[in-house]
């Protein structure tokens, strides 16, 4: 999901998420971050990307983890989330279909 | 004040050596921190154990907070010796992005006040500092997502003076445009709109973070919706004319003869819409759903059914003996 309305360059980015601009490359190198654009003048971030590297930062100073860790993490709970928004969903159509229990 | 037992928080003796220390707070990061955790209070939990962590984990910290538990006694209320001076100063910075920062007044009353050691090593630097972004959900519903809404969003900004000291909060009306095709989840950024910067410097910005409303009707499976429409036994058999629902304005729908209860009939095009112009589909799910009550005639009316229909619902059982 891409919010591509609303975007920064890497100055804004650096400043709003008060992350550091050599561990910013080193999150893109790792794959947590994807901006599009071949070189960092080019990049450009949407607000989807604030919060996960502010996620990804916390983890970082919190948990003590290395950026592939970090990386790993962010997926898994991506996909957890992702597993649980549909399981509501489901949950949601079941309760549309099943009738009241009886005795 | 309450003398807070760091020892305990982080389930650790007293005479705990560093790894062990370090073991127990990352074994309880990874289970409360709140970017991670979906325990309740995961939030408070964190920080309890971070901030016995931050003393802990640095000899010196931990040593003037050993010094302390010896005058601290169960059940009473603890007071720092008097003529008490922090000796460990300096050690919060590089905190940055720390979801813990903000610590109990029994930390401060130790070890001073983290946030007010920061902005007085920003002043010195001759720079103010820059205020903090907010975040607030938005709840819009599905109806909303079909156009672009300019919607009023009233909220409370807290401020603080140059000298870091809470102000009264600020009531902000702002008004917002949200982009037909917004999702769940996504966030909108209000350039700005956050807490004021101190001494000059930018203020925070706002984000809202959008959450669909659950519709009493329809479902939401990508962008497509589904709408489960009850329909009786003799309507599901003879096919019929149903009037529906959809996100913009009423529908006829033909259903045809021998319709199924979980059969789908797509309606093309009455969907969510996404923000390249496409617009998912509507589902029509059908549930047959049977008369709670029958009276004798309606009832002779099934009976004669019964006798005539040769219909074995279940013959998919004896196939598979």
């Amino acid at each position: 999901m891409s919010s591509s309305y609303l975007q920064m360059n890497v100055v804004e980015f650096c400043q709003c998420t008060k992350l550091p601009q050599a561990w910013l490359i080193e999150i893109v190198e790792e794959g947590i971050l994807e901006p599009g654009g071949a070189d960092p003048e080019q990049w450009l971030f949407d607000m989807q990307a604030v919060a996960v590297a502010r996620r990804a930062l916390r983890l970082r100073q919190d948990l003590e983890l290395e950026w592939a860790g970090i990386a790993l993490a962010l997926q898994l709970l991506d996909q957890l989330e992702q597993l649980r928004e549909e399981n509501r969903q489901l949950r949601s159509r079941l309760s549309r279909f099943e009738a009241e229990e009886q005795d | 004040m309450e003398f807070k037992d760091y020892y305990k928080v982080l389930g650790v003796e007293p005479g705990a050596d560093d790894a062990a220390i370090k073991t127990a707070y990352r074994k309880l990061a990874r289970k409360y921190h709140p970017d991670v955790s979906k325990e309740k209070d995961a939030e408070q939990q964190f920080k309890e154990v971070a901030e016995a962590y931050e003393v802990l984990k640095t000899a010196e910290k931990r040593a003037e907070y050993d010094e302390l538990r010896q005058y601290a006694q169960q059940g009473r209320p603890f007071e720092p010796p008097p003529g008490w001076q922090p000796q460990s100063q300096g050690g919060f910075e590089g905190n940055f992005g720390q979801s813990g920062q903000d610590f109990s007044e029994f930390f401060e009353s130790i070890f001073g006040n983290a946030s007010h050691a920061h902005r007085g090593h920003a002043h010195g630097r001759s720079h103010g500092r820059r205020g903090q972004d907010v975040e607030m959900e938005f709840p819009l519903l599905l109806e909303e997502t079909l156009q672009e809404q300019a919607k009023q969003v009233a909220l409370q900004i807290p401020q603080y003076s140059a000298d870091g000291q809470p102000l009264p909060v600020l009531n902000k009306t702002l008004n917002v445009k949200i982009p037909a095709g917004t999702g769940d989840g996504e966030r909108i950024r209000l350039k700005g709109q956050g807490v004021p910067g101190i001494g000059g410097a930018p203020n925070g910005d706002l984000y809202l973070i959008i959450r669909l409303v659950p519709h009493p009707l329809f479902d939401v499976e990508a962008h497509n919706l589904i709408l489960t429409v009850p329909l009786a036994p003799w309507e599901a058999a003879l096919g019929c004319k149903v009037t529906v629902p959809t996100l913009s304005g009423k529908i006829n729908l033909t259903i045809p003869a021998n319709t199924q209860s979980g059969q789908r009939l797509r309606i093309k095009s009455k969907g969510l819409i996404n923000k390249l112009g496409g617009q998912g589909d509507l589902y029509a799910l059908f549930r047959i759903v049977i008369p709670a009550q029958a009276d004798a005639a309606t009832r002779e009316l099934w009976t004669q059914l019964a006798d005539k229909a040769a219909f074995d619902p279940r013959s998919e059982w004896s196939k598979s003996r």
